[in-house]
């Protein structure tokens, strides 16, 4: 990847925390800048611009924090756990799933229940019309987070059918089904979209 | 407004000619800042009405994206002078505050 590249993609995730009416211009200004560090007639050496040019990109995730922060902007916070939940949950069914000792047992039971609290209260705190499916584009966009979700899923299924591990885990296995596709429009970043899409393009 | 060390060299930077626009990278290698730290500020002074910014005209050479310009305002120019002003009569006066007690032969830094 080329460093005028990283550059941008690193602007457009500082960019993504600010405030909506906000995140296009900075974006622009940022990515302006950024193109005209690289191509600083000052600086001779290329890749004493490249790392100029990579450092002023990266400390904007700083900066656009700082400023999301003025703006009084509602950050992801403690919902980024909601993530958490999902290597948590893959990790307790494949290691303890063929373990019956009632402690390992409760923990597994456990971390279902965590993954579909954390599901359930990523979606309360969205605002329901972004609940649903968005646009096609936006649908083919996450194809990859759905596969691996779906992948995770049928995973779980496996190790549970293979060693026949009875109703009771099944049913946590639904349970994670259901609290994925609760927490999928979070996973595509619909809370806070790349500069461009804006709610309003949205169908 | 908290004037802080890093404000205090963005407002220096933008005094030493008032009536010059100045762009984010320009002001950074100016002020010594890094983009983390200068942006912020330079959105809350704009917020403020101290700062205006204006986009540079499209079509620039090598076909390179406009770039923004930031310049204090009238306020923002009075401003900066003042609490420039007041900083600086406060390290006057600090520098000019009574020195330590030492004994005679134990100056501080110096084994006697």
């Amino acid at each position: 990847m080329s460093a005028a590249r990283l550059a941008e993609r690193l602007i457009r995730l500082a960019s993504r925390g600010l405030p909506e009416a906000d995140r296009s211009v900075r974006y622009r200004e940022w990515n302006a800048e950024a193109i005209a560090i690289l191509n600083d007639p000052g600086t001779r050496a290329r890749i004493r611009r490249k790392i100029r040019a990579l450092l002023f990109a990266a400390d904007h995730i700083r900066g656009a924090r700082r400023m999301a922060r003025q703006a009084h902007v509602p950050r992801l916070g403690w919902r980024r756990y909601g993530y958490l939940a999902y290597p948590l949950a893959a990790y307790g069914i494949a290691y303890f799933g063929t373990h019956w000792m009632p402690v390992i047992h409760l923990i597994r039971l456990a971390l279902f229940e965590l993954v579909l609290v954390a599901g359930m209260l990523c979606q309360i705190v969205r605002e329901r019309r972004y609940w649903l499916a968005g646009s096609k584009e936006e649908f083919e966009k996450a194809r990859g987070t759905r596969t691996a979700l779906l992948g995770m899923w049928w995973l779980m299924l496996w190790i549970q059918l293979t060693y026949r591990l009875g109703l009771n885990t099944l049913a946590g296995s639904v349970t994670y089904a259901i609290s994925g596709a609760l927490l999928m429009p979070l996973l595509e970043r619909r809370i806070f979209p790349a500069p461009g899409i804006t709610p309003d393009t949205r169908t | 407004m908290k004037l802080t060390g890093a404000l205090e060299r963005v407002l220096a930077v933008f005094l030493a000619d008032p009536a010059e626009s100045r762009y984010g990278y320009d002001l950074m290698r100016a002020a010594k800042l890094p983009s983390g730290t200068l942006y912020p500020m330079l959105a809350r002074l704009e917020e403020e009405g101290l700062v205006e910014s204006r986009w540079e005209p499209a079509g620039q050479p090598g076909g390179r994206p406009p770039r923004r310009y930031y310049q204090l305002t009238g306020e923002g120019i009075r401003v900066a002078r003042l609490e420039l002003a007041h900083a600086a009569q406060a390290t006057t006066a600090d520098r000019g505050g009574p020195l330590p007690r030492t004994a005679p032969g134990h100056a501080p830094g110096f084994a006697s």
